[in-house]
């Protein structure tokens, strides 16, 4: 592993993405990419007797997928999700009978777990899974307000998604699909007052921006070296937003840009407000639609940016202002 | 990154945030609100010109159906919909409150019925108890020496 300029490391060894799997709920299945995902639940309670049950259900299912088509027993289970103790996860692997890491840095969780496999893989492991997972009423209910409740949210808050996603990587490309991880940027935490707790674009917007301003740096390159830079869950207000602190910066990456959270849902249609969010947002975006795109070369250059909002129901009742990161990691075919 | 104060980041994404529909909304709040104010006061006129019952009895007896209604209304799923659609509309009248109480009952019946249920019931609606009980004691101390002072 080499650092780059900051915060960056390339890796020596080829850690080939061979898998991924993405399970989603009704709602994402009515939404652009239902094209892409590789299992929908038409009953976002899973036939289970609570949401935090189907949630854990969708995370086993992706997993257990994972692991049952590729014959494999993986060195390390690594992942993360939005519940209290992230139970989901750690009940999870309750399951797997696998050594197991949680992350956490909320919607970003995915970039976290990918960092933590890469390095591992570098370091000596075979392979690693990865998962994160969200459920937009479990996620509701311990953030927000009962889902029977008749309130109104702003233009700007976001949907959280119903879904799971996970990742098998390896030093073996098993699929010889060539889809490797070339470098990642470990993010630092961007808070600059934001204390609307509807408000997560504007409070996460500025973790993006510098994240993917530091790649470049370390990197040497522009954004035109990428065919795709994609953000985790700013939806469309927060990805406005990363445009112009970019623009302010001198960089442009309109072209390039794209963001899991305004594609995973017809924003227009699906009332949605300003898009989706949550762990399993850019999880099951990245599993499904642009794993494919990578395996059918339609690309070769991504840059993904997951971008995590850190606030509890606690710090923001008590007036704290939103802590924000991303972690940026550059997927490559070879 | 270019440093930038909080200041100057507030107006940037204050500027970026998509206009409230102040217009549209207000309507619908007045309409449904209204809506719901309306068969309030065809219930009580029922009550009082039909069923006979005088007229103090009636307006507690109207308050009774509608939080019934309300409550059956959100047991069936339906009163989020009007929530979303009416905002205020729907949220201040005395529905809205029967709405409060039934929606994080319903909601925590998973946590069980001493822990979650009952726990959790009042956990929205709380604070308009309280501070509804302490301002009307308040308000009936003050009244209350206001016709003390008016008897001297």
């Amino acid at each position: 592993m080499i650092k780059k300029g900051k915060q960056t490391y390339q890796f020596e060894k080829d850690i080939f993405i061979t898998d991924t799997y993405s399970v989603v709920g009704p709602k994402e299945n009515e939404g652009p990419l239902k094209n892409y995902f590789h299992k929908v639940f038409s009953d976002d309670l899973c036939g289970k007797n609570s949401y935090e049950c189907a949630e854990q259900h969708m995370s086993l299912t992706a997993a257990q997928e994972i692991l049952k088509t590729n014959y494999i027993n993986p060195d390390i289970y690594i992942g993360g999700d939005l519940l209290n103790q992230i139970i989901t996860t750690a009940f999870t692997a309750r399951q797997l009978n696998l050594p197991y890491w949680g992350v956490y840095t909320a919607c970003a969780s995915f970039g976290e777990a990918i960092q933590a496999a890469s390095i591992c893989i570098e370091s000596g492991m075979n392979s690693a899974m990865i998962s994160t997972s969200s459920h937009f009423s479990s996620a509701e209910r311990q953030y927000r307000t009962p889902l029977e409740l008749g309130v109104q949210r702003p233009d700007w808050a976001q949907w959280t998604v119903t879904g799971a996603g996970a990742a098998l990587l390896s030093t073996n490309d098993l699929d010889s699909n060539g889809i490797v991880i070339k470098s990642i940027t470990v993010g630092k935490i961007s808070d600059y007052g934001v204390t609307d707790v509807d408000n997560m674009g504007a409070a996460m917007a500025p973790a993006a921006a510098d994240s993917i301003i530091t790649h470049f740096e370390d990197n040497n390159v522009d954004s035109s070296y990428f065919d795709y830079i994609i953000t985790g869950d700013l939806a469309t207000y927060g990805s406005d937003i990363l445009i112009s602190l970019l623009n302010k910066n001198n960089i442009d990456i309109k072209n390039q840009h794209c963001d899991c959270g305004a594609l995973i849902y017809d924003t227009k249609a699906q009332h949605v407000y300003s898009g989706g969010s949550g762990a399993g947002c850019f999880a099951t975006v990245f599993c499904s639609y642009f794993y494919k795109l990578l395996c059918n070369r339609k690309i070769k250059r991504l840059l993904c940016v997951p971008t995590g909002a850190l606030l509890s129901t606690t710090s923001s009742q008590q007036g704290e202002s939103i802590p924000a990161v991303a972690h940026a990691f550059c997927v490559e075919v070879k | 990154m270019k440093k930038m104060s909080k200041e100057e980041y507030k107006t940037l994404y204050e500027q970026k945030k998509p206009k409230a529909k102040l217009f549209r909304n207000c309507s619908k709040a007045f309409l449904v609100g209204g809506l719901i104010c309306t068969i309030g006061q065809g219930i009580n006129d029922i009550l009082v010109k039909i069923a006979g019952i005088n007229e103090i009895d009636a307006s507690a007896y109207t308050s009774i159906i509608l939080v019934f209604i309300a409550a059956i209304l959100t047991g069936l799923g339906v009163y989020d919909d009007i929530g979303k659609f009416a905002g205020a509309g729907s949220v201040v009248p005395i529905t809205g409150f029967a709405n409060s109480v039934i929606s994080p009952a319903m909601e925590f019946k998973k946590e069980g019925l001493v822990f979650g249920t009952s726990a959790k019931i009042f956990v929205i609606a709380g604070p308009v108890i309280v501070y509804g009980l302490m301002t009307s004691t308040i308000c009936g101390l003050i009244y209350y020496i206001y016709r003390v002072v008016i008897a001297l």
